[in-house]
This record gives C-alpha cells, sequence and structure tokens, in this order.
C-alpha cells in the first residue's frame, strides 16, 4: 500500500496530543460536555463571532456594495467562516481538532480591499487562489521547523500577539479612533468597564459554573448599559427590522472568476507569511490552554490548522469573499468560559451556516455595541501575554536566551510603538515590514538560530571538587540554560544526581571521583555517571511502612540497606529509565529523563 | 508595603519601565524622529555596531571581557562614529573643556 503512505506523508492524519487538565479549564478538546454547555457555549462564540463582522461590513462598504448585494457579500463570508470553524472542529487531516472560530481578520481585510481597489475582485480571488496555495504548502513543512519554533520563540510570539490586541481592544473599549484626537465616549468606557470587569469577576470569583455563561451575562450587562446609555436604540433596531427575516445567499453578490494579476498576488504571498506566524500563535495558545503540561508547540496540528484555512481559502476565492483567519477572541473566551471542548466548535460553526441565511439576527448581532467585544480583546490580550511569558519562562534562561527574548520583543515593540519607524515602508511589503509582530518574531527566530552555533548537545563534567552534589547541580543548570531545558526537568535531574551520588558514597562502591555526562535533545535528557568502582544495585522499593523504618534504627545495618532500598526508590521515582552497569571495573549509572 | 508590592506587581513594574525605554531607544538606534521618520544611514551602523559588540561579548565572552562589555560596546561604537564621519572636529570643538565651577562672592 505505497500510495497510502505516500498519502500520509502528504497529509498526515489527525493525532490526539496527549494533555493533562489545567485547573482553571472545565472541558478539553476531547471532552464532550453536556449539550446545555454546549450550546451555551457556542451562542456565545457565534455572538463574537458576528460582532467581529462589523470590520466586513465596513470593508463591503469600501468597495462599494450596499442593500442586498451587501448583505450576499457578509452571508457568503459567514458560510466560509461557518465552514472553516466547523472543519477546525472535527478530526481530519484538514483540521486541529480544536475549538477555533474562523474570522475574516483585519491582515485579510486590509489585503483584500487594497487589491480590489487597485486591481478589481477577479486579481483578489486569484490573490485568495495563490493564499490559498501558500497555506497547504506551509501546513505541509511546518512541521519541519520545529528547531525555528523553540518554547522561548513561542512565548515571543504570543506576547507580541497579545499586545497587538491591545490597540485593537482598546480604541473599541473607549470609542477612541485610529488617528483622531476626539475625546473618549464615556457611554463606551462605561459598557465595556461593566461587560469587562463582569467576565473579570466571574473568571475570577465565579461560583461554580456561572463562568460558562461569563460573556452572555456580560454582554447582557453591556447591552443593559447601551440602552441605557442610549448607544442602542430605536434608529438602530429601525436598521435590523429592515432586513429580510430570511434570505438565499448568493442571489445579489456574484463572485468575479479569479484573473492573474502580480500586483494582487504579491501582496497575498508576503501576507501569508503573517498569517502563517499568526495562526502559530492561535494554535499554540489553544493546545497551552488545552494542557497544564505543555511542553513545546505541536507542529503537526498546527500544520492540519494551516492545511484547514487553506481550504477556506479556497472556497473564499470561489465566492469571492474575503479570507478568513483564526480569531483571538474567541480564544479568549473560550479561556473565560472554561470550555475548549471540539464539539463545541462543530455546533458553533453549524450555527454561523445556519444563521447565514436569517440576516436579521446577523445584523441585530453586528450592532451590538463595539465596546462588548472592546472588553473582550482587552481580556484576550492580557490572558494571551502572561500566557507568553509563562512559555518564556518554562526554559532556562541563559545570556543567548535573554538576548534572543528581549530584542525579539524589543524589535516587535518598536514596531508598535514607533509609527515612524515603518512610515517609509512600501505599502506592499506593510504586512511584513509594518507588523510587529512578524518582525519581533523573525528577530527572535534569527537571533535563536545564531545562538545556536556552537551549543554542543553533549556535555561532559569531573565531579572532584568538595561538594560532588552541588557541583553536579551546578553543571546541570549550565548546561540546561545552554539547551533551553524546562526548569522542571533539570531541576528532577539535580536532585536524582544529588541522591544517585549520596546512594553511591553510602554503598561504598565509588573508588574515585565520579565523571558525569549528559546529552540532551528537545524530547530526552541523557545522564551517565561514570566512576571506578563496581556497578550500585539499586534494588525494588519493597512496601514499607515508617514505624519498620524507625524500629530498624536499633540494628544500624538494617537502617542503612533500607535506606539504600529508600535512595533506589527515589531515584526511580526522579527519573523515567534508570540502569546500571559495570564495565572493565567501572560502574555506571544511566539515568533518562523525558523532556 | 509588602502586602501593595508581591513579585507579580514588581515584575509588571520592570516590565513597563523596560518597555517605556523602547521608544527612546529606538529612536535614537535609528536616528529617526517625528520629522525625520527615514532611517539614518549614519546613525544607524554605529547603533549596530555597538550593540553587536555589546551582546556577542556578553554571550561569547569570557571572563573580564564579559564583565566590560557595556564599555567596550560604547568604545567600539565612538570608534565607529568617528571613523564614519558621524562624530568629527565639529562636534568637539563646539563644546568647552569642562571646569570647575567657580566660587561666587
Amino acid at each position: 500500500m505505497d500510495w497510502h503512505k505516500t498519502f500520509d506523508r502528504l497529509l498526515p492524519p489527525f493525532a490526539e496530543g496527549k494533555r493533562e487538565k489545567p485547573r482553571d479549564m472545565l472541558y478539553l478538546a476531547s471532552d464532550r460536555p453536556p449539550w446545555s454547555t454546549t450550546l451555551s457555549v457556542s451562542i456565545q462564540h457565534v455572538i463574537v463571532a458576528l460582532m467581529l463582522l462589523i470590520y466586513s461590513v465596513i470593508a463591503g462598504q469600501t468597495m462599494g456594495l450596499a442593500g442586498a448585494q451587501l448583505r450576499d457579500f457578509l452571508a457568503l463570508g459567514m458560510l466560509v467562516i461557518g465552514f472553516g470553524t466547523v472543519l477546525n472542529g472535527l478530526t481530519t487531516r484538514f483540521s486541529a481538532g480544536h475549538l477555533l472560530i474562523n474570522q475574516q481578520g483585519p491582515l485579510n481585510i486590509t489585503i483584500f480591499i487594497a487589491v480590489v481597489e487597485s486591481s478589481g475582485p477577479g486579481a483578489a480571488a486569484g490573490g485568495v487562489l495563490v493564499y490559498a496555495l501558500m497555506m497547504l504548502i506551509l501546513g505541509r513543512f511546518l512541521p519541519l521547523l520545529r528547531v525555528l519554533f523553540p518554547a522561548e520563540v513561542s512565548g515571543v510570539l504570543l506576547v507580541l500577539l497579545g499586545m497587538g490586541l491591545v490597540p485593537v481592544g482598546i480604541r473599541r473599549a473607549t470609542g477612541l479612533a485610529a488617528g483622531t484626537l476626539n475625546p473618549l465616549d464615556p457611554s463606551a468606557v462605561l459598557i465595556a468597564a461593566v461587560t469587562l470587569g463582569t467576565i473579570f469577576g466571574l473568571a475570577v470569583w465565579s461560583p461554580g459554573r456561572a463562568r460558562i455563561l461569563a460573556l452572555l451575562i456580560g454582554a447582557a450587562a453591556g447591552l443593559l448599559m447601551a440602552v441605557l446609555t442610549g448607544v442602542l436604540g430605536g434608529a438602530e433596531l429601525a436598521r435590523v427590522a429592515a432586513q429580510p427575516v430570511f434570505a438565499l445567499p448568493g442571489e445579489y453578490y456574484r463572485p468575479a472568476p479569479p484573473i492573474w494579476v502580480p500586483a494582487a498576488i504579491v501582496p497575498y504571498l508576503l501576507g501569508s507569511i503573517m498569517a502563517a506566524v499568526d495562526t502559530v500563535g492561535s494554535g499554540v495558545m489553544i493546545d497551552k490552554m488545552n494542557n497544564e503540561r505543555w511542553r513545546r508547540p505541536d507542529l503537526p496540528m498546527i500544520g492540519r490548522l494551516l492545511n484547514g484555512l487553506g481550504l477556506c481559502h479556497l472556497l473564499s476565492a470561489v465566492t469571492g469573499t474575503i479570507a478568513t483567519s483564526i480569531s483571538s477572541v474567541n480564544l479568549g473566551l473560550a479561556h473565560v468560559t472554561g470550555v475548549a471542548a471540539r464539539r463545541a466548535g462543530v455546533v458553533t460553526g453549524l450555527l454561523l451556516i445556519a444563521l447565514a441565511l436569517l440576516p436579521q439576527i446577523t445584523a441585530f448581532v453586528i450592532l451590538l455595541p463595539a465596546p462588548i467585544v472592546g472588553a473582550i480583546l482587552i481580556y484576550t490580550a492580557a490572558y494571551m501575554m502572561v500566557s507568553g511569558a509563562e512559555l518564556i519562562l518554562s526554559r532556562l534562561l541563559n545570556a543567548r536566551r535573554r538576548a534572543t527574548v528581549g530584542l525579539g520583543l524589543v524589535a516587535g515593540t518598536a514596531v508598535f510603538m514607533v509609527p515612524e519607524l515603518t512610515a517609509q515602508v512600501p505599502l506592499g511589503f506593510k504586512p511584513i515590514l509594518g507588523s510587529g509582530l512578524v518582525v519581533g518574531v523573525f528577530c527572535a527566530m534569527l537571533l535563536n538560530f545564531i545562538f545556536r552555533i556552537g551549543v554542543s548537545q553533549q556535555g561532559e563534567c569531573v565531579l572532584d571538587g568538595a561538594g560532588p552534589q552541588a557541583q553536579a547541580t551546578r553543571f546541570l543548570e549550565d548546561r540546561g540554560a545552554d539547551w533551553g531545558a524546562r526548569r522542571e526537568v533539570i531541576g528532577r535531574a539535580g536532585l536524582a544526581v544529588g541522591e544517585a551520588l549520596e546512594a553511591l558514597r553510602t554503598a561504598g562502591v565509588m573508588a574515585g571521583p565520579a565523571r558525569l555526562v549528559a546529552r540532551f535533545d528537545e524530547y530526552t535528557l541523557n545522564l551517565l555517571i561514570d566512576y571506578p568502582g563496581q556497578a550500585l544495585h539499586l534494588a525494588a522499593m519493597p512496601a514499607m511502612d515508617a514505624q519498620a523504618l524507625l524500629d530498624l534504627d536499633q540494628d544500624e545495618e538494617a537502617f542503612e540497606a533500607a535506606m539504600a532500598t529508600l535512595s533506589g526508590a527515589l531515584i526511580r521515582h526522579l527519573a523515567d529509565r534508570v540502569e546500571t552497569q559495570e564495565q572493565l571495573n567501572r560502574g555506571q549509572l544511566r539515568l533518562s529523563f523525558n523532556h | 508595603m509588602r502586602a501593595v508590592f508581591p513579585a507579580e506587581v514588581i515584575g509588571t513594574i520592570i516590565t513597563m519601565v523596560g518597555i517605556e525605554v523602547i521608544p527612546f531607544g529606538v529612536r535614537r538606534f535609528c536616528g529617526v524622529d517625528v520629522s525625520h521618520p527615514t532611517l539614518d544611514l549614519m546613525a544607524l551602523p554605529v547603533a549596530v555596531i555597538t550593540l553587536v559588540v555589546m551582546m556577542s561579548l556578553t554571550v561569547w565572552g569570557k571572563g573580564k571581557l564579559r564583565l566590560y562589555s557595556a564599555l567596550i560596546g560604547m568604545i567600539a561604537g565612538y570608534v565607529a562614529a568617528v571613523d564614519s564621519g558621524f562624530l568629527g572636529p565639529a562636534q568637539f570643538s563646539s563644546q568647552t573643556l569642562p571646569k570647575l565651577p567657580a566660587p561666587s562672592a
């Protein structure tokens, strides 16, 4: 069945990752929450997804669409978003298998409008087709690029992704617009404060499962404030009533057949790099949310996610709509509610597809006050930046890693904070050089690559000092920092080596100083303690009760023997694999740790 | 005040202090400001040389070299600035030599 293997290599099948539930989550990707929970969570994701459609409304209006045509343009977009969301929640070769909601994000909208205005909608469709191809190629090759995405680079990516959401969230929460000096809108601030207060209040102090409904409660509170402050009134509701209750999409907006225009393809090619970086960030975020013991980016999963986005782009090109990306706001919502079950993603997608036929409901949700989304954006930004910091600090840092993380963050932040830096960048390169996310992440990747030069994956040290235990711990910490090993693993290895040296000393089998050899790859840390003398026999731990151990106190020899057994048990407990052997009058103890 | 400043609050303060200096540093690094948004091709190489020397010594330097990485970086920057003409006699001649403050009567 060679073709089968080739197919598997080309499009790797779905594989479920091993997970441990974080304390602050209620349901993980593979869990099956009750239908009531699934439905209430899905409705909240639908509300957020529809509120984000406001960007697409503005994009449609900029393209000169109005009335039934604009409605159709939105409905077709919703069909693609719904399809993508369902796909993300399935367990196929094109799916992450996570609760991830698609959206027509700012990057894709900006490129789409620019291309439609300069070269027409057909050129945009052609560009989106190339974009789809790029995503499928990137999805295939991403898993091979593990070396480019160590934990600290992923952390920089999340911090910058969160940082990028801050201005968007703050503008929506305060009613301020970019580039203007209008004063704060007090009613917007009030709505956002009530929503954000409710969400954080429920997330922090919620008794039991009220947080599952955090957004609905927050949005209801925000909506009440909006009605009270007059932000939402008769005029807005009249616009909703003007929409038909039911409409089949595709009747009025006719997608243009794709044409190939280089001026349209180049921005999409460059945009795909930013989109891929952004998708890796979303993938890392949802993966970390699902796993207390997150260790490294699950690149095969993120590769499948990119494949899925590639399929969605094909649909976007065919329907003449804006390409989609993964919505970070919905990621924040998943964390607020504590539900990350993929089943909720599938239901959200199906609801979005159904709502594409019901324009009145869509119009109403789009009109919900922007400060509500602003509040969730602020929550998401805060959560993302802290998660990024956690990823960075999960590894031991040394001068090179500090430089990688620090300069990456400075480069990214500089683009956000010093607008004149990118003011002269040609429009075509804006998706890359004008994005703090891309500049910062690429800077961190480059430094990571440079600083890997000259770092040997093996280290050796002779433990001949006054305190061999302390010497071993120091050696492991220094090498661990060179390799960027996880703090927890190096700490455990230090304890195990200390315990082993103590056991060797107590057993009296060591006739001279030991040599500690450490070898590391991203998945295992192997230690070898090599010394002149005989092998240490680590007996398996017999059942032992504390009283019996205390009684042994009278008989010193038996007590020593019991303690040696205890040492052996501790070493076996700390390390994942232990082996002892003797060769040419040298004893060897091998300890292996999963990383 | 210990209750007011737990480690995470101090951490946030230090992060914000770091973030706050980024615009100042980056504007001087690239020689841009609001009125001159074009990268200053005289300033940039000097800044890059200073940073690379400093960083390389911190990462790969041993002992004393590492200890004085900032100082050596600055000296390298000065040499680069004079060599490239970014810093010339004009800048020096306009400065007077330091004087002790004259005691006022």
